[in-house]
């Protein structure tokens, strides 16, 4: 006679709380716009974001493209980093490469 | 906001994002890698990413549904035993919930027989871990500890570990990262002893249930609660083989007592007989052969760690402005020998690390111009237009050293057992991001039934000296 085994064993990844972070509202256009051009400290960033900053003002003549710098990546940033480049800009472009 | 990552690390991003409440914030994937790439290469990747970047900066991302919770229980059937026991096995393996090794099967029995180790409520949050986001609470690292073999008087120890470890800036980042990290958690106090946390021979090797059983503990809380799978969202290029079970031991107290020198807590102004954890994240190590014939010269034993422990880092320390753009964390773990070298001459802790810093620094310094071209990511992090004035501004000769004069960067411990081979360790990036964090264990109400009913005997071993 077959007599199975039943093991009831505990999930260990254990449940993701709610945030409630909302994502920040979109911009209707870049026209007119002062984007931030962030880098985090890792190599060839900088030459990508500033590249990206050309193609945006030659699709948006308009929009100001403003460099900005915050802590080398792979960690939280200081209070108050983010905070001083979202009061600066309408909008960023993050790079994270690596 | 749109944030650019390279193809490699797109999950850890996404993984990122819903740990951050914002699964569905714009993310604009590009070839890996980007560092490396010339200019052409660079400008080609911001052209064919441009429309992306315009579009999660001007439009609407769909609301995405809220991650699906797993199933709190799981039911495993077996024909027997053994038979439910590697189906149990294989089912975790196939989740990424393991290390590759068996696990102990977490049932509720189990589980609540691991709570009996410490008196906080199961539903407490310990840390809010990374980069899953999800918050390991007392009940979830039971249950990683059940899997682990621990036992629960292992839990207060897991626990300021882990508190301990999330304290340390960049502690989280090394769970992902590229380098070969792992984390390196050293207890002083009469804890160590208690549960036989070993401190002499082997004491960061193998063959102690408390080492291997809270360090396993802690990388289950990685990967299991924090989501730090290889490949996904641990980027780790090899990986480092004391992920398996950290790098736990304590300091030999013996040792200390007899030479006189003081534990790393006692130096943190901790009493004597304080129970501390103290953790840092470290790369691989450098085992240090010692000769004999150094025994009775302190100094030149100085000398012969300083030409020992020579790593190229990413990062430098100029000297002189006092500015940490970078320092390499030295770690020692002198073993008893090496310490006795330094006792016999009446040396203090203090006076070993203020002369390796001072050595250190000086001999591995480098002229600036010539350090840029070793550490180009120093080059490009200092010379770009955004870098501070007084960067751009050194002179090309000027001494830049991987190692920081600065003592307070350089941290000593003695463990192990007979034998000259002390280990070096140095830790990613700076003083910041990599600075030992150092807690007390919060012991239960009931500590003693705890230890008691563990009956933990001493893993035999030879009579040492020690």
């Amino acid at each position: 006679m077959e007599s199975n085994v039943v093991l009831e064993v505990c999930n260990p990844e254990g449940a993701l709380a709610e945030k409630g972070t909302k994502l920040a509202p979109r911009l209707k256009t870049l026209e007119g716009k002062r984007i931030g051009l962030v880098w985090n400290g890792k190599p060839n960033g900088d030459v990508l974001l500033k590249e990206v900053g050309k193609l945006i003002k030659e699709r948006f003549p308009t929009a100001e493209v403003v460099p900005h710098r915050v802590s080398f990546s792979g960690r939280k940033l200081p209070a108050g980093e983010l905070e001083a480049v979202a009061k600066d800009v309408d909008a960023g472009v993050f790079a994270s490469g690596d | 906001m749109a944030v650019h990552v390279s193809t490699l690390f797109e999950k850890l991003g996404q993984t990122n994002a819903k740990g951050l409440g914002v699964p569905q914030m714009g993310m604009v994937i590009m070839p890996h890698p980007l560092e490396g790439r010339n200019f052409e290469e660079t400008r080609q990747q911001a052209e064919d990413a441009i429309d992306s970047i315009i579009s999660s900066l001007t439009l609407d991302a769909d609301e995405l549904e809220a991650e699906a919770a797993g199933a709190e229980v799981i039911k495993i059937v077996g024909n027997d035993y053994a038979d439910a026991y590697e189906k149990f096995n294989k089912l975790y393996l196939e989740k990424r919930w393991g290390d590759g090794l068996p696990l102990v099967p977490p049932t509720k029995e189990k589980v609540d027989w691991m709570l009996t180790g410490t008196d906080r409520d199961p539903g407490e949050v310990i840390v809010e871990t990374h980069p899953s986001g999800r918050p390991a609470t007392v009940r979830q690292i039971a249950i990683n500890a059940v899997m682990a073999g621990a036992i629960p008087a292992y839990m207060p120890v897991i626990i300021a570990a882990l508190q301990a470890f999330d304290k340390i800036p960049w502690g989280w980042g090394g769970v992902s990262t590229t380098s070969a990290c792992a984390p390196m958690i050293i207890v002083n106090g009469p804890i160590a002893k208690q549960l036989d946390i070993n401190g002499k021979t082997n004491s960061l090797g193998y063959g102690w249930r408390a080492n291997g059983g809270i360090g396993r503990t802690l990388e289950m809380i990685f990967h299991c609660v924090g989501g730090a799978i290889p490949g996904l969202s641990d980027m780790s290029t090899m990986g480092n083989s004391h992920t398996y079970t950290s790098m736990v031991c304590s300091e030999n107290q013996d040792v200390l007592d007899d030479i006189g020198w003081p534990n790393y807590a006692e130096e943190l102004g901790y009493d004597k007989n304080a129970n501390t954890v103290h953790a840092a994240i470290v790369m691989c190590g450098y085992n240090i052969l010692f000769p004999y014939g150094l025994m009775d010269n302190p100094e030149a034993l100085i000398d012969d760690m300083v030409r020992s422990a020579n790593p190229v880092n990413q990062m430098g320390y100029p000297a002189g402005p006092n500015k940490e753009l970078a320092s390499v964390l030295s770690t020692w773990l002198l073993t008893p020998e090496n310490a006795k070298v330094f006792a016999k001459s009446g040396w203090k802790k203090s006076d070993v690390r203020n002369l390796w810093a001072a050595r250190a620094s000086l001999k591995n310094s480098l002229p600036y111009k010539e350090f840029v071209k070793v550490t180009g990511l120093v080059k490009q992090s200092m010379l770009s237009e955004s870098s501070p004035a007084w960067m751009k501004a050194l002179p090309d000769d000027h001494p830049m050293s991987v190692i920081s004069p600065d003592p307070r960067h350089t941290h000593i411990f003695v463990t192990g057992g007979a034998g000259l081979e002390g280990q070096y360790y140095s830790a990613f990036m700076s003083e910041s991001y990599s600075s030992i964090v150092t807690r007390e264990i919060d012991l239960p109400s009931d500590w003693d039934d705890v230890v008691e009913k563990a009956d933990i005997k001493p893993t035999p071993m030879p009579k040492l000296p020690w």
